[in-house]
């Protein structure tokens, strides 16, 4: 199953939903045009309501994640740069302010801290 | 064509001296899936049975698919399906209960009856009263839904169930009632699975409607501020549902404009812990829960 | 199907019932031939009707009390009046499918009883094309009717007042009827018995049939009778009708 969301987490579900479909794609999971399940499929195997992955879906088009095709049916996208940088570093700096707090709680050296990071990058394969 | 399911203006239901619905302001948008949460004695029941024509209100108005339920209940109920009660007639089995049924509703299909049998794994041939409660919510639903009905309205349908029947329920519900566009309506204080399927949320307290709108709007503006120190207060904040205080640290729950007031402490000169978004439970927790209370205190800068 | 529900509440009753008139229906024409090289031309066809009348008043009352025991109240009194009343249909129309489908299937027990009777006085006074009534012969036909007519008037009162009572006070309102029944027949022997002059009118017809007390005020009042106590067994529906109407469905 690519997408497994918790309702009861103070983060929206469509959310979780988005961020998995990335984190999917980054660890190869999920290729290059490869079909999404659709909308009401979706919702009735995960038991949430359909405009809630509807909404995902839209985001993830929105940012160029995803594709639908005329007659229906989502498509993994290429990446394509859709987004300014700054835009992607906007995004990603709360994750890494709370990867900075933790590592300095944990008393992790900076260099240390950073080869973490390499490590997790490097293992996700080739970047797309 | 009215593009709400279900509305309720200034709505009463007095037994005597006990306001069991107390001027609710309800509105449920057509196609819809529309949570309608309370606590147990809050009025949820009352207002679907006034919403059905079985209980007649003191006061107030109501409209069920435009139409209203003390004049209009017949083409009301041939359009809608309902769980109250989770009580059918004991001596009839499955089948017999689908035969009733058949001649009331035109839209009615037996394909779908014995559908929704297979998939919720119902003995037809068993009288009711033999079925157990998961079971004869699963009758109830399946009556309900084979009716072919444009609005569904269920009163707590997960009570007593266990988490599989609740499972088999709720994918019936989304597959069967969410993805075809009609509108479902149900009461409940199971906050997880409302939390799930739900679109839009209610929350009733004592009779009345204390907060409604989309989940995820709520979700995205109902936000925890945890700050260091207690002996912080705001003086006039509109948005604060709460403050609490203790073991070194504040928190203000917000219903909306929670960067607003962040940025507000912060510039105080108080250190910001974090911000969090509260979910579906929580909300419901700070809405209708007591013992939070607003205490304006003066700032100290 | 909402008759078919009340079909299914009934049929055995019915059922019992028609079993019950074809028993009587063997008896009569087994015992009717002795009887009659007994008393010969002694048997006076008047007071085989009285007897076999009274006999039939108790379970006819009880008949009708049990079908008012069907439908609505019965469903109220099992707590399924939520589900019921909200199929789509007004409340008069659960009333009066109740009552009106009770009552076909009381007229036809009634008039079978009837006929059962209508052959034991055919085979015990053969030839008599009528029955002398206060010394006027009237046409057995027409007390075939008559006593029909009384046996469906007392069958659609127990049955009205049972099953308003059912409505009113659900699965008690049973026990309300069978104490209206004991306590009205108890009065009335109660009050033929100190007050001699007085007598309480009599559940079925019995009276008028077979010994009315005046003459000519048999056919005159037997009409105003029949029409009040009609009036009277169809008040309970409308009153069940506009009670449901008026009232929360729990």
């Amino acid at each position: 199953m690519i997408v497994r969301v918790q309702p009861g987490l103070g983060v929206p579900i469509y959310l979780q939903i988005e961020s998995q479909v990335k984190q999917a794609i980054a660890a190869a999971a999920l290729k290059l045009d490869d079909a999404m399940p659709s909308v009401r499929k979706l919702a009735a195997e995960l038991r949430i309501n359909p405009n809630t992955v509807a909404r995902a879906y839209r985001n993830l088009e929105r940012d160029g994640i995803l594709r639908t095709v005329p007659g229906g049916g989502c498509y993994v996208n290429s990446q394509s740069p859709g987004l300014m940088k700054s835009e992607k570093l906007r995004r990603l700096r709360p994750m890494a302010m709370q990867l900075a707090v933790e590592a300095k709680q944990l008393r992790l050296a900076r260099a240390e801290l950073l080869q973490l990071l390499e490590n997790s990058y490097d293992n996700l394969g080739e970047a797309k | 064509m009215n593009d709400l399911a279900i509305e309720t203006h200034a709505l009463h239901k007095h037994y005597g001296d006990v306001h069991a619905v107390d001027g609710l302001d309800m509105n449920v948008p057509r196609g819809a899936v529309y949570g309608f949460l309370g606590r147990n004695g809050a009025g949820k029941t009352t207002t679907i049975r006034m919403l059905a024509g079985l209980a007649h209100p003191s006061r107030g108005q109501m409209r069920v698919l435009g139409l209203d339920p003390r004049t209009d209940s017949v083409a009301i109920l041939e359009r809608t399906g309902l769980v109250i009660d989770k009580m059918l007639i004991p001596s009839m089995t499955g089948n017999d209960l689908v035969r009733f049924n058949r001649g009331f509703f035109p839209r009615w299909s037996d394909a779908l009856a014995a559908k929704y049998s297979e998939v919720l794994e119902l003995d037809m041939k068993r009288k009711f009263r033999k079925l157990s409660t998961g079971n004869r919510t699963k009758l109830c639903l399946l009556l309900a839904l084979a009716q072919g009905a444009e609005l569904i309205m269920l009163d707590e349908p997960t009570a007593g169930l266990d988490p599989v029947v609740t499972d088999q329920l709720l994918r019936v519900l989304v597959e069967d009632v969410a993805n075809e566009g009609r509108t479902l309506f149900l009461s409940s204080h199971h906050l997880s699975e409302v939390e799930r399927i739900a679109e839009w949320v209610g929350i009733i307290d004592h009779g009345k409607l204390l907060l409604e709108g989309r989940l995820d709007d709520m979700r995205a503006n109902f936000c925890r501020i945890r700050v260091v120190g207690e002996a912080l207060g705001l003086a006039e904040w509109p948005d604060i549902v709460s403050v609490n205080t203790g073991q070194g640290t504040t928190e203000y729950v917000v219903r909306a404009n929670a960067d607003a007031l962040a940025a507000h402490l912060q510039s105080q000169g108080a250190v910001l812990l974090d911000v969090t978004s509260l979910n579906l439970s929580e909300i419901f927790l700070e809405v209708v829960g007591k013992g939070k209370t607003y205490v304006p205190v003066e700032v100290l800068a | 199907m909402y008759l078919w529900k009340y079909w299914r509440e009934s049929r055995i009753t019915f059922a019992v019932a028609l079993l019950l008139v074809a028993l009587m229906l063997w008896a009569v024409l087994k015992i009717s031939l002795g009887a009659a090289q007994h008393d010969g031309q002694d048997s006076n066809p008047a007071q085989i009707y009285m007897i076999m009348d009274g006999i039939l008043m108790l379970p006819l009352a009880f008949l009708g009390l049990r079908y008012g025991s069907f439908g609505v109240g019965r469903d109220l009194g099992e707590g399924c009046g939520s589900f019921v009343f909200s199929r789509p249909g007004s409340r008069a129309f659960f009333v009066w499918s109740d009552w009106g489908f009770g009552m076909a299937q009381l007229l036809l027990i009634v008039v079978a009883a009837n006929s059962v009777l209508l052959l034991a006085i055919h085979r015990t006074a053969p030839g008599s094309g009528s029955i002398l009534v206060s010394g006027v012969p009237v046409s057995l036909f027409s007390v075939f009717c008559l006593h029909c007519t009384a046996g469906l008037l007392l069958c659609g009162l127990m049955f009205g007042l049972t099953y308003f009572s059912s409505v009113l006070l659900k699965s008690r309102g049973v026990m309300l009827s069978i104490g209206f029944l004991m306590a009205y027949l108890v009065a009335k022997s109660v009050v033929s018995h100190y007050w001699r002059d007085v007598t309480l009118p009599n559940l079925s017809l019995t009276e008028f049939s077979v010994s009315p007390s005046i003459d000519g005020a048999f056919a005159k009042n037997l009409g105003l009778i029949i029409a009040l106590r009609a009036g009277i067994a169809l008040l309970f529906p409308v009153a069940a009708q506009l009670l449901l109407q008026q009232r929360d469905i729990d």
